[in-house]
Order: C-alpha cells, then structure tokens, then sequence
C-alpha cells in the first residue's frame, strides 16, 4: 500500500467527518470560485467596455433639460469654430425637438397614442447617437445631408409602416411638408420613434436658428483624448458640460469597479477561510493521531513520510471539497455576479445616466460570469496549495516530537 | 551487544525535575530473552524508549554493536528503529484502519522492499505468529487481544531486526494468552538469533528469561544472568530460566 493510498483512506477514516469536512470546504470554496468568476468577468467587461469606448467628446449646454422652452444651448458658430481645434477630426450636432402627434401641422403619430414625436436634426444624419441608439441601417432611399438645408427626412421603418409613408412620400412637420428620403432601422425603440432632419432644416422650421442642444467631437486619437477635451473646455468656458468617452466610461464603470474590489476581498477571506478550516482540521487530525504518529516512527517512518501521508490526506479532503465547490461556484456564479452588479448599479447612479446618454455603455450592467478552463485551474492550484500548506504546517508540527513523547499521548 | 553506559533520563515537569532513568548501566548479549522488571514509575519503560532511539537520554551512552546510537543525527535514527529495532507495545498500537497484513508491510515499506515481496513476507510473519486464513485481512478493531499482539510481534519482526523490544507485551492479555506470547517472543531468540528485551510486571515471564534486571527509581538494583558468556547466546539450550 502506497503513502498515496494510504492518505486516501485515512481521509475517509470517519466518514462523517470526512463529509462534514468536505462540505463546508466545498462552501467557502465554492464562494472564494464565484468570486474568482465573478472579478473575471467584471474585469473582462471593463476591458471590453474600454475597448469599445470611441475618441468622442460630449457637448451639452449646462442646465439643459428635456422639454424645456427656456433652455440654454450652444451654437453652431461656436461648434464651427471647435472644429478648428487641435485633435478635433469633426463635430456631430444635433438639436432635438418634438411634434405633436397627428395634428394639422403635425401629421405623424407616434409609437405611443397622444405621446408626441420626436425629431432631431443633426448634421451627421447617419450617426445612430442621434437618436440614442448603437446602429442605424438604411433600409430604403438615401440618406440626406446633414449639411443642407432641405425638407427631406429619415423615418424609421416602424414609423413609416404606421403612418404609411415610403420613399418620396410627404408629411407636415411644424407645418411644413418633408419628404421621406430614406427609411432606416435602429436598435432601440426611441431611435425607431424619431425622424431625422438636417440639422439647418430643424433650427429653420422649429425657429431655433443657430442653436444646437448637444454636440459631439471626435478626435483624431485616444491618445489625444484628454488634451482635446481641456482645448474644448477651455474654448467653451463654463456653459457647457464637456465629457470625453473615458470620462463617462469611468463613471459608468464605477458601480463594477466597487463590485470588482468586493469580490477581491470576498475571494481573499474566502480563501483564507479555507485555509483556516484545512489547517484547523489537519491540527485536529493529527494531535488526535498523535500516538499513531509516534507508533509509525517507532516502527522507521521519517519525519517527511508522516508529513507526506498527511498533506495526502488533505489534499484528498481538499480536491473532494474543491471539486464540490467547483460545481456548486460554476453554478451560482452567474446570479450571485449578476446581483451584485445589479445592486451596484443602482437607478438614478452615475452608470445609469452615462449609459442613457453613451449607447456604448448602455449594457454595462450586462455581466456574463462564466467559469473558464483558467479560472478553474487557478481555483484547483488554489486549493492544492491551502491544503498542502495547511497539512504540511499541522503534520510538521507534530512530526518534529520525539516519538516516545507522542506515544505518551493519549 | 547491548550496552547502556551511564544513562541518565530526567524530565521537567514544572519547577521540578523527575529522573526516570538514573545513571543506569547493563549489557545483554546477542541473542538472549532479557526481562526489565520493576514497579510502575521504576523507569523501565523510560529505559525501553532510550534504547530504540524513541527519546534521548540526558546523558550516557548507549552502545548498540559497538555504535552509540545517542550521537545519531535524524536520519541515522531514522534508520536505526527501521533496520536494528522492533517495537512491541502494551495496546499494540497497530494503525487501525490498515488490515493485519498491511499493518505487517508497513515497516517493509519504510524499508524500500518491493510491493509483492513485502506482501508476500507478510502473510508469511503472519502464518509464523499463527494468524491465519481471513483474520489476515480484518480491521484489528474486529481481532481479540493475542490477535492483536501476534500482529504487532509479526509486524516488529518484519524487517528482521536484531533487537525486539516489548514494553508489557502480556499487559493487556489473559494468563494463557500471555503465555503464548511469551513463548512467541521467546522462541524468536531460538529460531533467528534475536535479542528480545521485555518489560514486564509478570513473573512468569521474567521467569523464562535468559536475564532479569530489576529496576527501582530508575536505578539497577539486582541482573540475574549467565553474564558476558558468548556461548550463552547461541541457542543450545544452555541459558536456563531465571527465578
């Protein structure tokens, strides 16, 4: 019979014990698993939400809010002349308005009945952040010019089929007529439910002339993200809000990187737990054998083979545990991370409003928490490193007395 | 040869110092069936551990073929109770989860013998202390006392040591029982030419060996013996009982 046999067995010596002792390694090993899964995922999800965040910057008027008719507002001549800056490669603008829904000068309906509908002009019609979405296909017609100052406009193909409209059909808007120049898809609701202007149209017909809500600078690289944005600031001084990508991002990401650090100290005391309760365990083993112990150096064991059979034995206990553990972290390792993501994000948080206005942040809160083959050898490495640890440290202690003071023992 | 020179055992307890083993000195040749007898707290069983190497004595020597084993390092301890001594406890002390058979090839693994040899001479050990047939495979929880003993006399045996040392081989035993493993341990001076020193409070033992010493607060106050007579070790029947 080999030590390795040997440890096995003995690990199973009580088997009560040996269950007990399995199933609350598999506890805290399973909670120290899912918090290993869980800060993987938080962090692969900033990585790639950091990743996906562009060289924009985001200009608003401070104070702006939605439906007010006393709103404060930028301009395009000061937009122009941001254009101008260093770094800056273009600037989006966009002036947002609504029309009631179904009236004279207003023939559309809305998606919802008596919800008015809304309207932007921009100067990039194709850009989906217009109308809060992350794509924006045309299925139909051709885009307009951003640039001009035609009566055409985009509608969605929802939009289209509710008020039966197509390419090159007409409706009132601020009692003008537009002409539907192209049909588009979008992949949220609220882009689906808003027509698209050129921005020069929109002014002129909502009597707006030269106003602008929101602008969007893009700048030539994310190296040169940060000084853009001081350039910009510095240019349009205190009546606006000027908020890189980076910026937004590190607020939405805020509530994961909470999450992240908490999962980090669960995993640390997680882990030390284990450790604890293996090398408890293991001192409790071995003091109770401590006359076995001195019986098989009577009979020529070395103090390394007695160390060796009971790292054996704890790692016997400990994969058996790990394995429970395992299992039991693979599977609750998706909600657990899910809740706690959920509940560091809170509504009316940072991450809430950076995500209503960036679409790239928009499914920030989405967190996948799956096991992978790395994290399960990390999480195995883990537990055979506690376990060998913890028996060698019990075992040596024991093993180190002279065997006739061990046989003494009781 | 055994030869104890001087040795002295004292532990602290506290404030106090006990010495169980007090400047004691004896020989027992090659050979011979020796009795430590003494009452309990005499330190025979102090003594005992001294010459296997369990402990270290405060100071002496203890010469075992002319090599004093006090001065070993760990190492050579180590394999001086694995290849020179063989253990005999009072309560046996056999693993208990391990099956007669396996407890017998532990001490041939510490050895290095093979698996199949170890196995083999095992169950042979065990056939020679005449425990036989299925008991060779129970748990010693589910053996009687004897059983128990031959196994552990099977299992100090197994690596063929020259010195047998049983502290209260018959302690836990009933008389018949006893006197078949009194016989056991002494027919081994017989058939391989080992030594056995046994301690004991049991007459009839010390009544069969070759050499009693009588121990009390651990000093020597009587050895009853043939003496340093190398023929009195070979197994011709020559060394009579002692009473």
């Amino acid at each position: 019979m080999s030590v390795l046999n040997r440890g096995v067995r003995n690990a199973f010596r009580s088997p009560v014990r040996a269950i007990a002792v399995i199933v609350i390694l598999g506890l805290t090993i399973g909670l120290s698993f899912v918090m290993l899964i869980g800060r993987q995922s938080v962090q692969n999800k900033v990585g790639t939400t950091l990743a996906s965040i562009g060289t924009a910057i985001t200009i608003t008027p401070v104070g702006y809010a939605t439906g007010s008719t006393a709103n404060a507002h930028l301009t395009s001549a000061e937009l122009s002349k941001v254009a101008q800056l260093p770094y800056v490669v273009g600037v989006d603008e966009a002036l947002p308005g609504t029309l009631p829904s179904g009236g004279a000068d207003s023939t559309l309906l809305a998606g919802s009945p008596g919800a008015p509908v809304s309207i932007v002009g921009t100067n990039e019609p194709a850009d989906p952040s217009n109308v809060g979405a992350s794509t924006l296909a045309i299925a139909g017609g051709r885009v307009i010019s951003g640039t001009g100052n035609a009566d055409d406009a985009m509608v969605s193909t929802a939009m289209a089929e509710r008020n039966h409209l197509k390419v090159g059909s007409t409706f009132r808007a601020y009692g003008a007529v537009l002409t539907v120049a192209a049909i588009f898809n979008s992949d949220t609701a609220n882009g689906n439910d808003t027509v698209i202007v050129p921005l020069a149209t929109e002014q002129r017909l909502s009597g707006r002339a030269g106003e602008v809500i929101s602008a969007v600078a893009t700048v030539d690289s994310l190296t040169n993200l940060s000084a853009a944005t001081g350039e910009i600031t510095m240019f349009i001084g205190p009546g606006a809000d000027v908020t890189s990508d980076i910026a937004q991002a590190g607020q939405a990401l805020a509530p994961l990187r909470s999450v992240e650090s908490l999962s980090l100290y669960s995993l640390i005391g997680a882990t030390a737990t284990a450790a604890v309760i293996i090398f408890l365990v293991m001192v409790m083993t071995v003091r109770e054998r401590k006359r076995e112990v001195g019986t098989v150096k009577a009979i020529g064991s070395s103090t390394a083979g007695i160390v060796h059979q009971f790292i054996t034995e704890a790692l016997t206990l400990a994969v058996a545990g790990g394995v429970v553990g395992l299992i039991a972290g693979a599977l609750a390792a998706s909600a657990i991370t899910s809740s706690l993501v959920s509940g560091g994000g809170h509504a009316g948080s940072p991450a809430i409003t950076s995500a209503a206005q960036n679409p790239a942040l928009a499914h920030i809160s989405q967190v996948h928490a799956t096991a992978t083959a790395p994290e399960v050898l990390i999480g195995l490495a883990g537990i055979v490193a506690i376990a060998a640890f913890g028996s060698a440290a019990a075992s040596y202690l024991i093993s180190r007395i002279q065997p006739a003071e061990a046989l003494r023992s009781e | 040869m055994l030869e104890v020179r001087g040795v002295t055992k004292s532990f602290g307890t506290g404030d106090t110092t006990v010495t169980a083993v007090d400047n004691l000195s004896m020989t027992v040749y090659d050979g011979e069936f020796a009795a430590i007898v003494g009452r309990s707290g005499s330190g025979k069983s102090t003594l005992m551990n001294l010459v296997g190497a369990l402990e270290q004595p405060t100071s002496g020597m203890i010469f075992v073929d002319g090599r004093d084993i006090t001065v070993l390092d760990q190492g050579e301890l180590v394999q001086y109770r694995r290849r020179s001594i063989g253990f005999v406890f009072q309560s046996y002390n056999l693993i208990p989860n391990l099956s007669p058979i396996e407890n017998v090839m532990l001490p041939m693994e510490f050895m290095g013998v093979a698996k199949d040899e170890r196995r083999e001479r095992a169950r042979a050990l065990l056939d020679q202390v005449e425990l036989t047939g299925d008991k060779q495979h129970r748990k010693p929880g589910k053996l009687s006392g004897g059983e128990q003993q031959r196994v552990a006399i099977a299992r100090a045996i197994a690596n063929k040591p020259k010195l047998i040392l049983a502290d209260e081989p018959a302690g836990n035993l009933d008389t018949q029982t006893s006197a078949t493993i009194i016989e056991l341990l002494r027919s081994l001076t017989h058939s391989a030419g080992t030594t056995v020193i046994a301690v004991t409070h049991d007459l009839s033992l010390a009544d069969q060996a070759d050499r009693v010493f009588r121990l009390q607060d651990g000093r020597l106050t009587d050895t009853n013996g043939p003496g340093p007579a190398p023929s009195a070790a070979s197994a011709d029947g020559r060394r009579g009982s002692r009473s």
